[in-house]
């Protein structure tokens, strides 16, 4: 038995995705020419699945900013955030952070991976327990199992369920942490957050939101979902990435918790690792900036979502529960999902092809996700590709 | 008012959740102890996920899934549901 084998169902998979044309999963992108288009299959096609939301990645200020960097401070720090890898850079943006959300400390990660297992699976351990939405992101799963705590799921979005668990729990352990995401990454539906603050605040559990997809997105400042609420004072911890709304790389962790600072110097996954390039740092920084002045770029993003939302519905797909930056058409079976991928990029749109495991439930969903940076010609563009793999 | 989980009614629940699980899909297989749950019955990780959450509900107990990683058969799943009693 080769130490190779266990992987036989998967590269089984892979070459059943790939037997027709080019590859769904890890597609090459051959040229970027802009936030909203690219070069594919030897095609310029309308990126439609690159979590690109605000469109930054070309912005001038971000661009001229990481430019400077390079020629100021080099290419990487060559070194962990403990060590040497602690610029000027790192230390502003984490004020800049703790500024923006009105909480005592930021963290800055190297990528939202690490944010979310260098947090859970440092701040919670034996003893204590984490109850976690059933579809949160594979960092939040991994920081979990990690952690040492007991892993409980709660169901998706069911406030009473999550109810029910954590009072089953309290008085078994030390303290409850309650995982939750602003809005999910596959079905781009939100969460409950609401009426999970009600059980935080009933059992005095510890709440932890993840708003990879929502930062920059909802909320008057755009800080996501919890802002959006009115109830960002009630996370114990907000984390989020760099790597989408604001179109570079990195994430962060901010609290009101005065114990937060010193978690930096026991959490392996921030301790053991490079730190951002000062170049990423700076174009994180000009992107916070003007996502903080330009509350237009959320409003033309939500009505790039709430149309393709709306045509998708109009066109048959069967679609998450609520418009938002990813609208995801589930599709039964994965041949016939495969099928309308390849035909929507022969059309001229790249998505996201997901299959299982890596969607919730057994289905599989064309994923895509809308950028500000879309002209209404481009989401009219969009709709028509989709409306070809109806016809 | 929640049953009070030992052996004798956890094995009788497990068995019965995993029975019906069967008969309402059509499979033709008679659970045992030694029933794999997922070569066997064909569970998926979401139909682990609701026969957890209905023996959780019907002892008033939780399991944490770190101690779900080595379950295979049905007699692993009683033996971690009595030992999170």
């Amino acid at each position: 038995m080769s130490l190779f084998d266990k992987f036989a169902d998967v590269a089984d998979l892979y070459a059943h995705l790939t037997e027709d044309g080019i590859a769904p999963v890890g597609t090459p992108i051959e040229r970027v020419l802009s936030p909203t288009h690219g070069i594919v299959d030897g095609k310029e096609v309308i990126l439609a699945g690159t979590n690109n939301y605000l469109g930054l990645t070309y912005d001038p200020a971000c661009i001229e900013a990481g430019k400077q960097s390079l020629d100021e401070e080099g290419t990487g720090t060559t070194g962990s955030r403990l060590a040497n890898g602690s610029y000027h850079g790192h230390h502003a943006l984490e004020a800049e952070l703790s500024r923006a959300f009105c909480m005592r400390s930021a963290i800055v990660f190297t990528t939202g991976y690490q944010a979310n297992l260098g947090i859970i699976s440092t701040i919670v351990g034996r003893g204590d327990a984490i109850v976690m939405d059933a579809d949160s992101h594979a960092s939040i799963y991994d920081g979990a199992k990690m952690s040492g705590a007991d892993v409980h799921r709660f169901r998706h979005n069911d406030a009473a369920d999550l109810a029910k668990r954590v009072k089953r729990l309290k008085s078994k352990v030390d303290h409850v942490l309650i995982i939750t995401e602003g809005i999910f990454s596959m079905l781009g539906d939100r969460a409950p957050i609401r009426e999970i603050v009600e059980v935080k605040r009933e059992s005095g559990a510890y709440l932890m939101i993840d708003e990879a997809h929502s930062f920059g997105i909802l909320g008057p400042r755009g800080l996501g979902l919890a802002e959006a609420q009115g109830c960002l004072q009630d996370m114990d911890f907000v984390l989020g990435t760099f790597s989408k709304s604001l179109g570079s790389v990195g994430g962060y962790c901010v609290s009101d918790h005065e114990g937060l600072d010193a978690v930096r110097h026991s959490m392996r996954a921030y301790m053991f690792t490079a730190s951002s390039t000062p170049a990423s740092i700076a174009t994180v920084r000009a992107a916070l900036q003007v996502m903080q002045e330009r509350p237009e770029l959320r409003a033309q993003l939500r009505r790039n979502f709430e149309r393709v939302y709306e045509g998708l519905k109009n066109l048959g797909f069967v679609l998450g529960p609520q418009p938002g930056p990813v609208v995801a058409a589930r599709f039964e079976d994965a041949t016939e999902a495969l099928h309308a991928w390849r035909r929507l990029l022969a059309a001229g749109v790249y998505v996201n092809l997901v299959v299982p495991p890596a969607t919730p439930g057994q289905y599989s969903l064309l994923r895509c996700s809308l950028s500000a940076a879309h002209s209404d010609d481009e989401v009219d563009r969009i709709l028509a590709g989709y409306a070809r793999i109806q016809s | 008012m929640c049953a009070m989980l030992n052996w004798v009614n956890c094995q009788a629940a497990v068995l019965r959740l995993a029975q019906d699980y069967c008969d309402t899909h059509n499979k033709s297989v008679r659970v045992s102890e030694s029933t794999d749950l997922i070569d066997e019955i064909g569970l998926t990780s979401l139909d682990v996920m609701e026969l957890i959450e209905s023996l959780e509900d019907e002892f008033d107990i939780a399991l944490p899934i770190n101690d779900l990683a080595e379950v295979r058969t049905v007699g692993d799943l009683i033996e971690v549901a009595v030992k999170a009693a």
